[in-house]
């Protein structure tokens, strides 16, 4: 396994408010890596960093043996890093296979029969194959993210990014959408997942982070996390998602 | 630099500048405005009144409301004013012989227009509550006349007041037109200043007119603004 | 206020038009009406290309732009069409033609402005990342992801303002362009044809403003169509 990713001592503030605090972490490629940590802990932030949407105040990160900052091709590089969004972001006057062909278009300059075949397997492959030729207005929110999930993969990207994506969804939705990243990552596609959903979490990742205040705080395999979390942090976090009777006073 | 390289009209046009010195043409200018304002002041007044009137009546969805409503807003609206205008000024005194004077036919005029755009204003601005406020005001056991007091009138005002005094700024921004029917406002009485300096100055167009340009300027962006700004603190859109 | 005058001959004036003189007076008119649309047409275009320029200056937060075309929209937005072409024609010495189209393109830059950017700042701001983090750059995301969903918003703005600015440009006569309003007003004064001009002018408007107000308000309908919301 090789490294494709390397964050060092990684920084960010946000005037006075410190998001990110001296983050290292690796990714080997086919690597699925989990982040999980209470809003506000900076997991969105980290992710949107490493694809040049907010700029870098300390340490370094590297991808593919490049140092990314002020000075990155960032169009480049996010060609090859895919990210997709909690709110999906389609472009409403798009149909489905436009949104997912503008890219490999206009950036890669592929032809456009090509594109729009690359593009119909990869709608077929998360389960949209009928909604090809839909408006994003047609579709239900997780239609709609999973339309997002083939727009990225369809630069074929090295790592994707997924930012909370099941977050503004009801859980039937979120089941579909989960669904489909375990299917990717059964393909052994490199990616980094930050989510709210514990059980997923735990089942798509080779490894977690905990973080919490913009710092890891634990990390390890994911089943070792869940059964028995080293911190008192963690613990607190993930008690949190426990209900029982006797909650009720 | 010889001096023949400096541009002569450049002198003539700093030199026309004491046209707008002379206390008499400033008085003179002040005496059109006046008009100016008489005729926008008084469009305005009737617009308002008459446009809230029929608004509210046009919020009735019957035939017998809708279509005379229609019929009247989009007669209004379909051709410039200035062709209102004239159909007054001129084709009224041809076919009846109502020879009204400029000034009351731009009033007539500007005023049955701004009724027509008010009128709209304030049926939108009703029409476009949604159902859903009169609704939970009901739940919450409201009366009929409370959520109209509290709820609804408070709601409809603050779209309706900014929209209106966008109108009023657009009936000032009409009044130059008057020019064109023989009324002595502001830009004819910059016209009558300039045709006597044609000779002695003739740079005086464009200090005349640029002052009035900045004249017109200063009225209408202060009120412009003043709408924006309600616009804002109430935050309603567009 | 109103004058004791027989409502019988002014009906019978109604009826006794000189149907003749219109007939003559139509070509004076046609050639009228093609003036004020060559003026409104290049006026028009040219408001458009101002108005995009300064909305993408102020959407993209240029430096130092964004005072200059602030001023500019507020000035043009808040100064009459008349006066603005009496300054261009008498003051700066402008020949009528190019002072019709450049006072129209002068007030409609700023109005046009005002509703792109409207359109431009309607469209999630998240937009631009989802579109960067596919590898556009960013004149691709303005012109691909931006531009058009701005347009799609901006239409109903943009439709009104092509009305306004047609409507606007009836007043070009007064710097001596022989427009339709300029050929009423000569068979008035000068012929004393007062129903029979003014019929016409009304007649001429309409044949000229219905269709394109027809058009305008179809394209909303069908804009609507692509409707927004996540």
């Amino acid at each position: 396994m090789s490294k494709i990713l390397s964050v060092t001592g990684l920084s960010k503030s946000f005037g006075e408010h410190r998001v990110l605090d001296d983050i290292s972490f690796c990714l080997e490629e086919r690597q699925v890596l989990t982040i999980i940590g209470a809003s506000g802990c900076g997991k969105s932030t980290l992710l949107r960093m490493i694809n040049g949407l907010e700029t870098i105040d300390g340490g370094e990160i590297h991808f593919d043996g490049q140092t990314l900052g002020a000075h990155t091709d960032w169009r480049q590089v996010r060609a090859q890093i895919g990210m997709v969004f909690q709110s999906y972001e389609l472009f409403n006057h798009l149909s489905v296979l436009d949104n997912v062909t503008l890219a490999p278009i206009r950036v890669q300059k592929k032809k456009r029969r090509e594109a729009e075949e690359l593009a119909a397997g990869l709608l077929a492959r998360v389960g949209l194959a009928d909604k090809v030729k839909a408006f994003p207005r047609q579709l239900s929110g997780g239609q709609k993210q999973r339309v997002a999930i083939a727009r990225a993969l369809a630069m074929q990207p090295r790592i994707m990014l997924f930012d909370e994506i099941t977050a503004s969804l009801d859980p039937e939705m979120s089941q579909e959408v989960c669904h489909t990243l375990l299917e990717l990552a059964e393909t052994r596609m490199t990616m980094i997942v930050v989510t709210h959903e514990m059980g997923f979490a735990q089942a798509i990742g080779d490894e977690l982070i905990f973080l919490d205040e913009g710092r890891i705080v634990e990390r390890g395999h994911p089943d070792d996390f869940f059964a028995a979390p080293q911190t008192e942090r963690a613990r607190r976090f993930l008690k949190r998602f426990e209900f029982h009777k006797g909650d009720r006073k | 630099m010889s001096p023949s390289a400096i541009d002569p009209t450049a002198i003539s046009a700093l030199g026309g500048l004491d046209v707008l010195l002379d206390a008499n043409n400033l008085q003179r200018l002040a005496e059109g405005l006046l008009v100016t304002l008489k005729v926008a002041a008084s469009s305005i007044l009737i617009a308002l009144a008459l446009g809230i009137v029929i608004g509210l009546i046009a919020l009735s969805r019957r035939r017998i409301v809708q279509v005379p409503y229609r019929l009247f807003l989009e007669t209004v609206r379909i051709v410039p004013q200035i062709v209102w205008l004239f159909i007054v000024f001129f084709g009224l005194a041809k076919l009846f012989g109502w020879s009204w004077s400029g000034e009351t036919s731009g009033i007539l005029v500007f005023g049955l227009w701004g009724t027509a755009e008010m009128a709209d204003l304030v049926r939108a601005s009703v029409s476009s509550l949604p159902a859903h406020q009169t609704q939970s005001a009901q739940a919450l056991g409201l009366s009929r006349m409370q959520i109209y007091r509290h709820v609804l009138v408070p709601q409809a005002l603050r779209r309706l007041i900014p929209a209106s005094i966008n109108l009023a700024t657009r009936i000032i921004k009409t009044t130059p037109l008057l020019v064109l029917i023989t009324v002595v406002e502001v830009l004819k009485v910059g016209q009558q200043i300039i045709e006597t300096r044609l000779l002695t100055t003739p740079a005086a167009a464009f200090w005349i007119y640029g002052f009035i340009f900045f004249i017109y300027f200063a009225i209408c962006y202060p009120v412009s603004l003043s709408s924006r700004w309600l616009e804002e603190r109430w935050n309603v859109g567009g | 206020m109103m004058p004791p005058v027989s409502y019988a001959t002014g009906a019978c004036k109604v009826f006794s038009l000189d149907y003749a003189n219109m007939l003559e007076s139509a070509p004076l008119f046609a050639r009228a009406a093609l003036t004020t649309l060559k003026i409104s047409t290049a006026g028009i275009a040219l408001a458009l290309i101002i108005g995009l320029a300064c909305a993408f200056l102020l959407y993209l937060r240029i430096p130092l732009a964004g005072r200059p075309v602030r001023a500019y929209i507020e000035l043009s937005r808040n100064t009459p069409l008349l006066v603005q072409l009496f300054l261009l024609h008498f003051g700066l010495k402008v020949d009528a033609m190019p002072c019709s189209v450049a006072a129209l393109a002068f007030l409609g830059g700023g109005y046009m402005a005002e509703a792109l950017r409207g359109g431009l700042e309607a469209v999630e701001r998240a937009q631009i990342e989802s579109a960067l983090s596919l590898g556009l750059s960013r004149w691709q995301t303005l012109c691909f992801v931006i531009l058009p969903q701005a347009l799609i918003v901006a239409v109903p703005a943009l439709g009104a303002n092509v009305i306004f600015l047609l409507k606007e440009t009836s007043v070009v006569s007064v710097v001596a362009v022989t427009d339709i309003v300029a050929v009423a007003k000569d068979l008035i004064s000068l012929y004393y044809e007062t129903t029979e001009a003014l019929i016409m002018l009304v007649l001429v408007y309409l044949v000229l403003l219905l269709p394109i107000c027809l058009a305008i308000r179809h394209l909303e309908r069908r804009v609507k169509h692509v409707a927004f919301g996540n």
